[in-house]
């Protein structure tokens, strides 16, 4: 606990200097901005704003990344109340009562619920994230390639199923991601798999690029023409009107609570992330409530909760990914190739070989949600107004961002055409349900998997029996069975889960 | 009960497709074992090059195949229109051709015409302001500010 205490203390030490600051300050920023805004999301613009850190010391780097990821988590619910429209698809079940609020004149009291709940989720998960992630990353060092293996398999499989529709095509987009990650130049061996002759896929296909058309192109291409209407003005939310009633009040303690809780915990799990913990935490508060009916009306619960679980899950999802290097989330492998160019490999020496990073880091997400909490409340007008360009304006600009920042990673086109034509695919594939982030997280797991495996057979001399021998992987190989065992079940009463839209 | 049959053709044109996505799943795999094959498989103790890519095509061609015989399943696109595709898609591949053949500023308009015939509602002035403001804000924030190597006209080859 003492490492914890002068660890953190030490971090916040760092995160509080003027340049770590500033740069926290224009990631939430950014982050607050791309969340509201429908049709950009956190992973585009942490793509396109990569290579900007690579001038930047890491640490600092690392602030401003993470600030707008967790930041978009902020931002996605001011486009849900105002518009109906999710800026995320966290923030998609805010629509259901954040709306009508809006509709019955408490935007602003919509707004200031979600701001503030956002808060309680993000700052508690963070203490989490303090005690859990050194005592992870302990546990992990006695990990070897067989416990690796099962528990990136177990993260796959919960990509696979535990994402919304159906598990059988979740499961699809997982071993087509694993299986585009084969294409380029066998480690072992040093032979070129599945590049057709071409120079640029013996490095495999590009991380960046994929995701970039996977999300940003195949966004663009699903929401091209769609109309777009404004409900509430900028004048009419002065910070007066944001003031929620005793009653309002107190009814959001309680929801916001368990929406913490709830997304604390489902951040943590792979596959898992914001958006299953917002939907979930939407549900169990509507089972919880005295009337259920009030729920898709307006009622503040409904706002509250999915809040404060999103921002929770997005702290806690954090801690794979810096206690084991195993990332839950595509945004996540971004910010892992970050922490790579700097020649800081995560993993669970990172936490003890790179301490001030961590502790650094970790202070700034402290900082961070507060600065959020107090640039939400008085610029809710500002965001507002920017809502209102209408969504010609913004794709082609999105198109170019997307298509000059793939660009830019190699000086290639080849990585722009990628983007395309997998932003097609990705298009076709999202329409008919395929889950894309499944993809991607196949697509960074795959290859470590596959070296996993074979250094893992390498040890038990081909027998798979290793798996059960060694009591850590057995245990995995355990749950690994109660999750294919409970989807098998899921699949078989035939009920999906509510349906969430493809879009991060 | 009345569907008008134009919204019935809809309907099997997406079920249609959604198989024809399916089939092409399975047909990657197979090709994958196919290829994978040639690379050599090796042993489970020693596995090749070729082992992953043989099992994970294997694994595709199964799931495949059942998501063609399973059918329908959920339908998110309600319509399914060609030409805002192929000019976003267009978008992207004009951009990235001529980007190094001739700088970035007749790149962007290349992507920025292209991108805007994916919508009607475009007025000439609009698209007008995006063809100033784009790229000269592409210029400030990637060539100015971040300084990247990228021309902004190339002349000649």
């Amino acid at each position: 606990m003492m490492d914890i205490a002068s660890g953190f203390m030490q971090g916040l030490a760092t995160a509080m200097t003027g340049e770590a600051l500033l740069f926290c300050l224009i990631g939430v920023t950014i982050g607050t901005l791309v969340g509201a805004l429908p049709g950009i999301g956190a992973m585009a613009t942490i793509s396109i704003v990569l290579p900007v850190t690579f001038t930047l010391k890491p640490l600092i780097g690392l602030i401003m990344l993470a600030g707008i990821f967790y930041g978009a988590q902020y931002g996605g619910s001011i486009a849900s109340i105002l518009l109906s429209i999710p800026g995320m698809a966290s923030s998609a079940v805010t629509c259901l009562d954040g709306y009508p609020m809006a509709r019955q004149g408490k935007a602003g009291v919509a707004l200031l619920v979600t701001s503030v709940s956002s808060f309680v989720g993000g700052t508690v998960s963070i203490l989490l994230l303090m005690l859990l992630a050194p005592t992870l990353a302990e546990f992990a060092l006695r990990f070897s390639s067989v416990e690796y293996f099962l528990v990136m398999f177990l993260g796959l499989m919960g990509s696979a199923t535990i994402s919304s529709g159906s598990p059988v095509k979740g499961l699809t987009m997982v071993v087509l991601g694993v299986a585009l990650g084969t294409v380029g130049t066998d480690v072992n061996s040093g032979i070129f798999r599945f590049t057709f002759g071409t120079l640029q896929l013996q490095n495999g296909f590009g991380f960046i690029a994929v995701a970039m058309g996977l999300f940003g192109v195949a966004e663009i291409l699903s929401n091209v023409g769609k109309p777009f209407a404004m409900l509430v003005s900028a004048k009419s939310i002065t910070v007066r009107s944001m003031l929620p009633s005793r009653q309002e009040a107190r009814a959001c303690v309680m929801p916001t609570v368990r929406g913490t809780g709830l997304g604390a915990l489902f951040g943590f799990i792979p596959g898992a992330g914001s958006t299953i913990s917002s939907y979930m935490s939407y549900a169990l508060e509507k089972r919880l409530a005295k009337d259920p009916s009030r729920f898709g009306q307006g009622a503040v619960e409904g706002v509250a909760a999915p809040e404060a679980a999103n921002n929770a899950a997005v702290q806690t999802s954090f801690i794979p990914m810096l206690s084991l290097g195993i990332p839950t989330d595509p945004t996540l492998a971004i910010l892992m190739a970050a922490m790579i160019v700097h020649g800081i490999n995560p993993g669970p020496q990172f936490i003890t070989e790179h301490a001030p990073v961590f502790w650094g880091l970790v202070a700034s997400f402290w900082v961070g949600n507060v600065l959020l909490l107090i640039l939400n409340i008085p610029f809710i007008g500002l965001w507002v107004r920017l809502l209102s360009v209408p969504y010609k304006f913004l794709y082609p600009a999105v198109l170019f961002f997307v298509a000059i920042g793939v660009y830019s990673i190699n000086n290639d086109p080849f990585d722009v055409y990628v983007a395309g034509l997998i932003g097609l695919g990705g298009y076709l594939l999202v329409g008919h349900g395929y889950p894309p982030a499944a993809l991607l997280i196949g697509l960074v797991i795959g290859p470590m998997m596959e070296e996993h495996l074979k250094r893992a057979m390498l040890m038990s001399r081909g027998s798979f029996s290793i798996f059960l021998e060694r009591p850590i992987s057995a245990v995995l190989l355990a749950v690994i069975g109660l999750v294919a065992a409970s989807t098998v079940v899921r699949l078989y009463r035939g009920r999906s889960r509510l349906a969430a839209p493809a879009n991060p | 009960m009345e569907h008008s049959t134009s919204r019935r053709t809809a309907r099997t044109s997406a079920n249609l497709r959604e198989m024809a996505v399916a089939a092409a799943i399975a047909i990657l795999g197979l090709y994958m074992v196919w290829e994978g094959r040639s690379y050599g498989i090796g042993s489970v103790r020693e596995m090749g090059p070729g082992y992953f890519p043989v099992a994970l095509g294997c694994v595709l061609t199964v799931l495949g195949a059942g998501l063609v015989l399973a059918g329908r399943g959920e339908q998110r696109q309600e319509s399914f229109r060609l030409k805002p595709l192929l000019c976003i898609v267009g978008a992207m591949i004009a951009f990235g051709y001529l980007m190094p053949r001739t700088g970035f500023v007749p790149a962007t308009i290349a992507l920025v015409l292209l991108s805007v015939l994916a919508d009607k509602g475009f007025r000439l002035w609009e698209v007008a302001v995006l063809l100033v403001v784009l790229p000269v804000l592409g210029y400030v924030i990637f060539v100015a500010v971040l300084g990247m190597p990228l021309d902004a006209v190339r002349w000649g080859a």
